[in-house]
């Protein structure tokens, strides 16, 4: 329940009007300017920081969209002018974090098999099922890339599901480069593997030749790049040497940065690292492709691994390779004797926990078999709630580069705060608050969705076209009104209960 | 010695009269010439060899077999530096048929004679002889829920025996979807009824007088139908078709029925040898099918082979392909081993029967020589 | 909702125990230490150092994987492992199979002359396949991508021991070019015409590969001659600078006193050779046309290969090896003029095989062998562990069977380049050999002991 209905009201006041002199649509969000320097604190029955120990009776004060304090009711101070959300009967606990989904998107995948110059924020949907399912089930922070169909995919982000457009929802932009090291569909591994090698020598080539022209006095390129308008201002204009761990191209420092074709220079940036990359693995045999791509062409540091959940075969590369890696939702494996016929079964994370691999859970869906899913069946295989918690949490958010930022409740971090009815990987428990950046955006008891669904509430507006099947009408308008009001009345009856 | 003449001629006599009933119309085989054979190793076929043995034959019968066979005067001897046994046995077989060995309209054609499909001088028929498989059991292609009635055949030459088995499927290979009965179901209540209340063939097959040649089906339940169907309605014969025979050994030798072993492939190997291993042990009488033109005729001495490899034992191997099947076909009266009475179907190997690498240098049916390797060095004449 | 802690973790610690959590393909099955420094010595009644050349009550010491000395009374040293048997032969290899190979790899039409059959390789696979192989004898495997594909890329002879990661399978990494012509796809025969054009597309790609050695060959020497000539310029421009200096001088006051204009002198230099383009393809034909790589061109209607060996005559150095070759008896003279191998596939096809095989007989091993073709026997994919008992069926339709044995060692070497390594046992080569109790390519003849590289894999207390 929230108190201080006054200052809520006042405050609704104040943003609809501001709305209404300027912006478009959004009118039942905050916007985006009015969240500087705003305070908001979340006092709960307990706060689980996951980084150390429960506080009972704590208090998380969030300013500016940054948690300031953490601590119990009495070490901390709610400033005057915060507004607080006071849920004594609720428990908080970071928001979750997927370290890497496809879902979200118009369409996760691409037919172009080599694509890296497209950037998921031209197909992210803001207003997907997705995005409101993973407020449902508590995920505050998603690292959106493209699908596994792919040879090398799109630069994807880190966005929040808040927002009624990309740039409302990002947290992260260029959070990553996709490539894929199992076939996309028309290939084989063999020929994948070829595709994939072609792209980063087709990329040395390419920057070769730029070099080659700069030294013959060729200015082609130049040209090419003013006539399809493309940036060559300030840094854009000016050359750099190739900077990669892998190889090299001498004489790069020639060309300006802003004459390297578009659709390779996305190539570029990974190869010296200013990009991360994903490397999906659908068989154990791809790890090795992946790993050795990636230390040939010089980001193995800043590679992780999205793994098909076969691949736990190939744990002792990953760990001598020294990534991370992105489990799939299959977390229990069958292996199946081709002589004796005989059955196994393998606990996925076991193999990663037992080999020292850093691991993140992933959503096998948004609704139903979200993250704490995942981290509830681990426990339910024997890891400790605090290893289940952090392969939702602090791992996943130190694979993005975001430690401390997201998937902590501590200063400095991100105000995602998760306010549930009990403990979050009990299946009855509820995610009732969750709180963004500082802000409310999601109250479990508006949720029309889950309503309809829970308890049968008929949204307002909404045809009920339950009870009403045409022929008894017609058959009872036959035999006369007396019977004719006798159905209506009941459909009513119904439309209201439960 | 009497009682041994008389007997003898006794066999003779036997011999040329089934051999007489068994020819339809024409007679033109039984005309081979006489010849006598002397080989370094001589297979018998009920596990017995004979060093440098000699069987003497007449008229398409053998007459003399042992290693002192009494060989009559202007008769003439080949010396053959090799082995000799009685030739192969395919116990289910299409050659010789091609389209015209099953029905896609009717289910049940229980009244079919393959014998009426048979084409001896079908060039898929010659490459049987090439392999040394001299008599085989022409069976319906699997589609059929009652393909027919199978006939035993020899190659090249004619039918010695028709309506040796009756061929039934009772599994889901029996069944197609643009044809009554269209489930698994449907077919088992069509066999059921067919076989309770029996006529015709199916009352001949009831009472034991007519084999069935029963195609189980690949997986092992659909195995274990077959056998409990067998023995519900007590019926004797062979299983044909499955892998998985050799899993079910012990059930089949109860219910005593015999098997004939699926072709050896890379894929399926495994299961074939040893469930041929376990059969043998359970003392199961086994043949090996062929299922020629589908399967290449060599499959069949391939089969044995893997067999041999993965540890049955040689003779037991030789066996199969020749008396065991020729008792499994009705037919051991007439095939099936060298010895007197019996018909002078004869292979000459350059090496142990069993062996692969041993080559095809003669086959001889009924006394006549239909095949000859062509860059055969024997043929030594005496 | 939590399944009882104890049984899962009895799950997991049976499973850590049984090997569960290490890669099942890396397991090594070898009951003798691999160390390097093993010393090992097989005794046997006959040992076939080679087809046709056989030793009686001979001994092999091996040390470190190779063979160091074949010959009869030699002293087994001290610490040495000895194995006894009736008869040793060398390991027997597949020049024309998929064990190891990842299968939709092996089935890619898309391959191109450059796919590497490396990047098919899995070594995930389950090792009960490679287990039978071994224990047939069979130890080392040549495999390819894109089996029936028009070009196959490049292939690799692997080792079916089984390996700690993929380099420890690798027996020769570049092992071949690959090209099929006429061959089904997905059960359909392929189009005449397509036919027609193909074998001259191949012959073409080669020309094209030759060019492109030419290409870099010239490339490298003009750039030679270029930096050369400009380093004269160069050293003769520092020279002669201030003879230049006090020319230029002189004329521009020659033409101010003329009152003309003073024209600098342009200098002229050749421009730098212009860098080829870089083509993967091309390369790989590049080392096919020059002989490096042989080129296993599968190919089995008589006229198309009366057309391919039309067609390649011009390439002198080229090494072209045919597999399947059904009707290569048509052009057995050419074959044998230009030392061509045919790779023979000894199995039994029905007559539901592919329409390029309709002439398919058992004797062409044989009866190519006695017109004096070299034939090598390989599986085509359809498993390697059965190879051993169809060479048995090849020989038993005609082949000879030193030449059967030949076909699939000593032939499977020298076509690809392995003889100083494999295929015989001779000082030097790897130790690759099996402990026999008959005749080698005997039904009745069971693999005691199964050795590669010295490590032995297959003995009679491991076997199942």
């Amino acid at each position: 329940m929230i108190q201080q209905p006054t200052r809520l009201l006042q405050r609704i006041a104040q943003t609809h009007l501001a709305l209404t002199l300027g912006l478009l649509g959004c009118s039942f969000l905050l916007s985006a300017q009015a969240e500087a320097g705003e305070k908001y604190a979340v006092r709960a029955g307990t706060v689980h920081t996951l980084a150390g120990e429960a506080i009972p009776n704590g208090v998380i004060v969030i300013e500016g969209g940054r948690i300031t304090a953490v601590g119990s009711a009495d070490d901390v101070k709610i400033p005057w002018d915060a507004e607080v959300l006071d849920v004594p009967h609720l428990e908080a606990y970071p928001g979750f974090v997927e370290a890497h989904t496809s879902s979200g998107m118009d369409r996760p995948n691409e037919s172009v098999a080599v694509a890296p110059f497209l950037n998921v924020r031209d197909s992210i949907d803001p207003v997907a099922f997705y995005f409101e399912d993973c407020l449902r089930s508590g995920i505050t922070t998603v690292n959106v890339q493209q699908g596994n169909a792919c040879v090398i995919g799109a630069v994807g982000m880190v966005v929040k599901p808040r927002g009624m457009t990309v740039e409302e929802m990002l947290v992260r932009p260029r959070s990553g480069l996709k490539i894929s090291a199992a076939p996309k569909s028309g290939m084989s591994r063999a020929t994948q593997a070829q595709t994939l090698r072609a792209a980063f020598t087709g990329l040395r080539n390419h920057l070769e030749d730029l070099v080659q022209q700069k030294r013959n006095g060729n200015d082609y390129s130049r040209r090419e790049a003013l006539y399809q308008g493309r940036d060559l201002s300030g840094e854009r204009g000016k050359g750099r040497a190739m900077m990669s761990k892998g190889w090299t191209v001498e004489g790069l420092e020639l060309v300006p940065r802003g004459e390297v074709d578009e659709k390779q220079e996305p190539l570029l940036d990974l190869v010296e690292g200013r990009v991360p990359a994903w490397i999906y693995c659908g068989a154990p045999m791809d790890v090795r492709l992946a790993i050795e791509l990636a230390s040939d062409n010089g980001f193995l540091e800043r590679t992780t691994l999205v793994l098909d959940d076969s691949c736990w075969k190939a744990a002792d590369l990953i760990a001598e390779a020294g990534v991370s890696v992105v489990l799939d939702s299959t977390l229990v494996r069958t292996e199946t004797d081709p002589k004796t016929e005989e059955e196994e079964e393998i606990f996925i994370p076991g193999v990663f926990k037992d080999k020292g691999i850093p691991f993140a859970l992933s959503s096998r869906n948004s609704s139903t078999e979200s993250l704490w899913f995942q981290a509830a069946m681990c426990m339910a295989h024997g890891f400790t709630r605090a290893e289940a918690m952090a392969a939702i949490t602090a791992t996943p958010a130190k694979i993005l580069g975001l430690e401390g930022k997201v998937g902590c409740l501590c200063p400095g971090a991100a105000g995602n705060v998760l306010l549930t009815s009990g403990d979050p990987l009990s299946v009855t428990s509820f995610i009732e608050y969750v709180v963004i950046d500082g802000n409310l955006v999601y109250d479990r008891s508006a949720d029309i969705r889950t309503q309809h669904l829970l308890e049968g509430v008929v949204p307002e507006g909404t045809e009920s076209h339950a009870e009403e099947p045409e022929v008894e009408e017609d058959t009872r308008k036959k035999a006369g009104d007396e019977a004719g009001d006798e159905a209506g009345d009941e459909a009513g009856d119904d439309g209201g209960s439960r | 010695m009497r009682t041994q003449r008389s007997m003898h001629t006794k066999a003779l006599l036997l011999a040329s009269l089934a051999f007489v009933a068994s020819t339809p119309a024409s007679a033109t085989s039984g005309e081979g010439d006489a010849l006598a054979i002397r080989a370094e190793k001589l297979h018998v076929g009920d596990g017995t060899v004979i060093e440098n043995g000699i069987v003497v034959f007449e008229a398409g019968v053998i007459t003399e077999v042992g290693k002192a066979a009494p060989v009559p005067k202007g008769m003439v001897l080949i010396e053959h530096a090799g082995h000799l046994s009685a030739g192969l046995i395919a116990l289910r077989e299409h050659a010789g048929a091609v389209g015209e060995s099953n029905d896609t309209t009717r289910a049940v054609m229980d009244e079919a004679d393959l014998a009426f499909a048979y084409r001896p001088n079908h060039s898929e028929v010659q490459g049987l002889l090439e392999e040394g498989i001299t008599t085989f059991v022409l069976a319906p292609r699997p589609g059929s829920l009652v393909g027919g009635l199978c006939a035993v055949a020899k190659t090249g030459s004619e039918v010695i025996s028709r309506r040796a088995y009756l061929s039934i499927c009772t599994g889901a290979n029996g069944l197609t979807s643009n044809r009554f009965p269209t489930s698994l179901q449907g077919s088992q209540a069509e066999l059921e009824r067919r076989f309770s209340w029996p006529r015709g063939v199916f009352a001949r097959a009831v009472k034991g007088e007519l084999p069935v040649m029963l195609d189980g089906g690949s997986s092992r339940t659909e195995v274990q139908h077959a056998i409990s169907f067998a023995r519900r309605h007590g019926l004797k014969g062979i299983l044909v078709g499955s892998t998985r025979l050799g899993e079910m050994a012990a059930k089949i030798r109860a219910a005593g029925l015999g098997v004939a072993i699926s072709n050896y492939t890379p894929s399926t190997g495994r299961r074939v040898v040893e469930g041929a291993l376990a059969l043998s042990e359970m003392q199961v009488p086994f043949g090996f099918a062929l299922g020629s033109p589908n399967g290449h005729p060599a499959n069949l001495r391939l089969t044995a082979a893997a067999c041999i490899r993965a540890g049955l034992k040689p003779s037991d191997a030789l066996r199969s392909l020749t008396s065991t099947a020729a008792q499994l076909a009705g037919v051991a009266d007439k095939v099936g081993s060298v010895q007197v009475g019996l018909a002078a179907d004869l292979v000459l190997w350059s090496g142990e029967p069993t062996d692969p690498g041993s080559r095809v240098m003669a086959v001889y049916v009924d006394g006549d020589e239909v095949f000859r390797a062509e860059d055969d060095e024997n043929g030594d004449d005496q | 909702m939590h399944l009882p802690e104890t049984t899962l973790a009895s799950v997991l610690l049976v499973g850590a125990t049984s090997g569960l959590f290490a890669s099942p393909a890396f397991s090594s099955a070898a009951t003798s230490p691999p160390t390097q420094g093993d010393l090992v010595a097989v005794r046997a009644h006959k040992l076939h150092v080679s087809p046709g050349k056989v030793l009686e009550d001979a001994t092999l010491l091996i040390r470190a994987g190779v063979i160091v000395q074949v010959g009869n009374d030699l002293e087994v040293p001290e610490g040495a492992r000895l194995i006894e048997g009736d008869v040793v032969c060398a390991g027997f290899m597949d020049p024309w199979g998929s064990l190891g190979m990842n299968a939709a790899a092996t089935v890619d039409m898309a391959t191109n002359a450059a796919t590497s059959a490396i990047d098919g390789v899995d070594p995930y696979l389950h090792p009960w396949y490679r287990n039978r192989a071994l224990a047939a004898g069979v130890t080392a495997v040549r495999v390819q991508a894109g089996m029936v594909s028009a070009r196959g890329g490049v292939g690799a002879m692997l080792s079916t021991a089984p390996a700690d990661d993929l380099e420890g399978m690798i027996l020769l990494k570049d092992s071949n070019a690959a090209a099929g012509l006429g061959l089904s796809s997905r059960g359909n025969p392929p189009d005449v015409f397509a036919r027609i054009s193909a074998v001259d597309k191949l012959v073409g790609d080669i020309n094209k590969g030759r060019e492109y050695s030419i290409t870099w060959a010239k490339y490298a020497h003009d750039l030679e001659a270029w930096n050369k000539t400009i380093a004269e310029a160069e050293a003769k421009l520092e020279k002669d600078f201030k003879k230049a200096k006090k020319d230029r001088d002189k004329e521009i006051a020659e033409a101010k006193e003329k009152d003309k204009e003073f024209k600098e002198e342009k200098y002229k230099e050749d421009k730098r050779p212009k860098l080829p383009k870089l083509d993967a393809e091309d390369a790989v034909m590049a080392r096919v046309a020059s002989g490096e790589m042989p080129l296993v061109v599968t190919i089995h209607r008589a006229a198309e290969m009366r057309e391919l060996l039309k067609g390649t005559a011009k390439f002198k150095r080229l090494r072209l090896v045919i597999a399947g070759g059904t009707e290569a008896e048509a052009v057995a003279d050419q074959l044998v003029a230009r030392s061509i191998p045919v790779i023979v596939r000894p199995a039994p096809l029905g007559a539901n095989r592919p329409d390029e095989y309709s002439g398919h007989n058992l004797a062409l091993a044989g009866r190519l062998a006695d017109a004096g073709v070299r034939v090598l026997l390989g599986s085509s994919g359809g498993g390697s562990s059965d190879l051993p008992l169809l060479a048995t069926l090849a020989i038993g339709h005609g082949l000879d069977r030193d030449k059967a044995l030949a076909a699939l060692t000593t032939e499977v070497a020298r076509t690809f380049d392995l003889s100083g390594e494999l295929g015989s046992l001779r000082p030097g080569r790897r130790a690759d050999l099996l402990v026999l109790d008959g005749e080698p390519l005997l039904p009745t003849t069971t693999v005691r002991y199964v050795l590669c590289a010295g490590r032995v894999l297959i003995s009679p207390d491991s076997r199942d």
